[in-house]
């Protein structure tokens, strides 16, 4: 097994009183696109900022691409969330100049620039001042001036934020292609679809601790639906009463959510609507990434602990 | 120290290689020159000629000594018997200055003048008034009974010049200085003294100083140049550091509310990030010094007084400049990355300029008095030790100990490494801070934090 990407044991960081992060430990592995995710104030950019050694941890250790975090800087790509450009600079020059401070030679950074620019579709504005771009063409640069270098570890925080649908869609397909090429990739966000679309694992945090860990395919495991979606044909109605269905609400769409009990058989519950009334369609409701984060966080400020969702090689 | 030269050429760059820069602080100084010359005469005091009548009342011989004396050729030329008294009471640094065609500004041009000079009656004196008052005359003047007296007491040795309105300062001053001449000639003629020879006896010898330089030739001294030198050495070092430590103030608050320093960060350490930007603005600095200090070395090449500075003097300027620069420029820096705004930094600043500009004050007691007690004690405070040592160091007069300028330079250079420690400390923590500017308590608290 390939040595992991990132690995964090017992963690521990505090800001005066505030205990940003809290014996935080995990494993990233190699050629992973992970999704980072957190309420607000979770302690992301902390783990993140630690991850990139630009703060310490105040106990545990952190090893990123098999030695410190400070040497691995070269090969680590960033786009923070609070984002800024030098405004007088030219945008050739800035890329050129990140890429410089990546390691690379003047040389190298020109040509890297010059091919990115034109990926992104921002040739024509290599030679401007970055104060003339747009708020979103300053963000391309930006997610640029992150990958120049051609890291093996990328991070990014809230990539799309800003950007109209086509320019995240461009932005989307280049992240798939740095991990098809065997990057590993970790973005954090709060929009979760794009997580979810994304990400082939997940990871969420709150007040400083780990709270889940897994695949997409093990959360719609773990959170098993309790939800059945019904439109049925016109001029059929579904029964009121139906064993193991607790509650019902029509949808906007005509259709009708069946709400499970508690320990029923949702596939015996579907038999018996489908038996009782032809449907147009029947679906079991996968729960989204959002449903998985509200109901985590929101049972957290509840006092609720999900630390056995966790799976045990990770926690 | 790969990531450290990028830092360093784009700070220097974006500096030093800027229209603002270049027209601030190399084209202005280059075109001061020329200035010092054309001002002068762009702002010589020009005027419309003298004409009309004066009226003196009081004496007939007065009036004709008056007389005589406008009808003098260099009498419109703007000096009096008066000036040129006061002038040989002046001490001989300032008339030495004031001599020095190099410094004395070109004189205004004569006064053109058609003054006719009148003996007058007293009891008439309302109707000459109220012909001043008609525009008619330029003026009256009354002399006090007395005033010819060999001796005259201090009530009766005045004139009263009653001037119509409207008559300039430099008209004024020439009827003034002719009359006040006038009486004081008649006086020592009426006392059977000879007033020219008089006045000749009376102009005391002008001493020319010359210095004896190291090769044996010789050089003339100028007492001004040597007050002077010290004041425009830390002058000079003040400019050069406070320009590129506000330059390093602006930048490092700019990178940090445009938020630019966390892509910095994620390339570099805190520290690569601080060297990169004071080694930049350490050779902004350089470059103010060296344009402005090559200008004054020109000037004094030109005054043939380059011998006043001597090779050691440029080392010592050198390494205090070094020092100064490091001082203010870990303090610039640290406060830079501790706030978001200029303004915020204007009152963390406030204290430490207080104490910086405290040498600007100092300097006349300084450089009087290089091994005086307050020179001596000041010396040994940083973030004073570059500045009061360049005054002591540059001070004419008794030779410096030079085991004090070696524990000055060792104290010092001492005091910059701890101050660019805390400034270090200081700078990991505040560039990743946001929002209110820190308390003073809260940057030691920085310092202390792991």
């Amino acid at each position: 097994m390939s040595q992991p990407t990132i690995r964090i044991e017992h963690v521990d960081k505090r800001f005066g009183s505030v205990h940003a992060v809290n014996d935080l430990s995990f494993e990233v592995p190699s050629g992973s696109l992970l999704g980072f995710l957190g309420p607000n104030g979770a302690g992301k950019s902390s783990t993140i900022r630690m991850i990139m050694s630009i703060i310490y941890p105040d106990r545990g250790t952190i090893s990123v691409l098999g030695g410190s975090a400070l040497a691995a800087k070269n090969r680590i790509g960033y786009l923070p969330e609070e984002r800024g450009v030098y405004r007088k600079m030219r945008v050739g020059e800035f890329l050129r100049y990140i890429g410089r401070l990546k390691g690379m030679s003047g040389h190298d950074a020109g040509l890297a620039a010059t091919t990115w620019l034109e990926r992104m579709e921002l040739g024509a504005v290599e030679r401007k001042r970055c104060e003339e771009l747009s708020k979103g063409m300053q963000q391309k640069i930006q997610f640029i001036a992150s990958i120049i270098h051609e890291p093996d570890l990328l991070i990014f925080d809230e990539p799309f934020s800003g950007l109209d649908p086509v320019n995240a869609e461009l932005m989307n397909t280049i992240i798939r292609e740095l991990h098809a090429q065997g990057r590993t990739v970790i973005f954090s966000t709060h929009v979760l679809h794009q997580a979810e679309q994304l990400c082939e694992r997940i990871m969420l945090i709150d007040r400083g601790r780990m709270i889940l860990d897994d695949t997409m395919e093990g959360i719609h495991r773990t959170f098993d639906p309790r939800t059945i979606e019904v439109d049925p044909l016109p001029g059929h109605a579904i029964p009121e009463r139906i064993e193991g269905v607790a509650q019902r609400t029509a949808t906007d769409t005509g259709g009708i959510e069946l709400h499970l009990d508690g320990d029923i058989d949702p596939h015996a519950v579907m038999r018996r609507i489908v038996d009782a009334s032809p449907v147009r369609s029947i679906r079991l409701r996968r729960p989204t990434l959002d449903d998985v984060f509200v109901m985590l966080v929101r049972d957290r400020m509840h006092e609720t602990h999900y630390d056995q969702l966790v799976p045990e090689e990770s926690a | 120290m790969n990531r450290i030269w990028p830092i360093t050429w784009r700070e220097f760059k974006y500096t030093a290689l800027t229209k603002a820069f270049i027209i601030g602080s190399i084209i202005v100084p280059i075109f001061m020159f020329p200035l010092m010359i054309v001002l002068p005469i762009l702002f010589a005091p020009t005027s419309e000629p003298l004409r009309g009548t004066l009226v003196v009342i009081g004496s007939q011989d007065v009036t004709l000594q008056a007389e005589r004396l406008a009808n003098e050729e260099e009498r419109g030329a703007g000096g009096s018997q008066a000036m040129d008294a006061a002038m040989d009471q002046m001490p001989d640094a300032l008339r030495q200055a004031a001599a020095d065609p190099m410094l004395n500004p070109p004189a205004a041009p004569p006064l053109e003048y058609e003054l006719l000079i009148e003996h007058g009656q007293r009891a008439a004196l309302d109707g000459y008034k109220q012909q001043v008052r008609d525009q008619e005359l330029v003026a009256v003047a009354v002399l006090h009974e007395g005033i010819l007296d060999a001796e005259p007491s201090a009530g009766s040795n005045t004139i009263e010049l009653f001037v119509r309105p409207g008559l300039s300062p430099r008209h004024l001053s020439f009827v003034d200085d002719l009359l006040t001449d006038a009486v004081v000639e008649v006086r020592v003629r009426n006392a059977g003294i000879d007033y020219s020879t008089m006045r000749t006896m009376m102009r005391p010898p002008s001493s020319v100083t010359k210095r004896i330089q190291e090769d044996g030739g010789e050089a003339r001294e100028y007492e001004w140049a040597k007050r002077l030198i010290p004041i425009a050495f830390m002058i000079l070092v003040w400019i050069a550091t406070f320009t590129s430590g506000n330059y390093l103030l602006t930048t490092t608050i700019e990178e940090k509310s445009s938020k630019v320093m966390e892509v910095l960060l994620s390339a570099a350490s805190p520290m690569e990030i601080m060297s990169g930007k004071i080694i930049g603005q350490a050779m902004v600095s350089l470059i103010t010094l060296c344009m402005y200090g090559g200008l004054g070395i020109i000037a004094l090449i030109a005054l043939s007084q380059a011998d006043l500075i001597p090779p050691m003097m440029i080392v010592y300027l050198l390494l205090f400049f070094v020092m100064a620069y490091f001082m203010i420029a870990s303090i610039m820096a640290s406060v830079g990355s501790a706030v978001s705004d200029l303004h915020d930094a204007q009152s963390l600043i406030g204290p430490a300029m207080i104490v910086l500009i405290l040498p600007l004050f100092l300097w006349v007691p300084i450089s009087e008095s290089p091994n005086g007690t307050l020179a001596v004690v000041t010396s040994f405070i940083p973030p004073l030790t570059p500045f009061v040592m360049i005054l002591r160091v540059t001070a004419s007069g008794d030779p410096i100990p030079f085991w004090q300028i070696g524990a000055a330079l060792v104290e010092g250079y001492l005091a910059v490494l701890a101050m660019m420690w805390m400034c270090a400390r200081i700078f990991r923590v505040g560039v990743l801070m946001q929002g209110k500017a820190p308390s003073p308590l809260e940057l030691v608290k920085w310092i202390r934090f792991r």
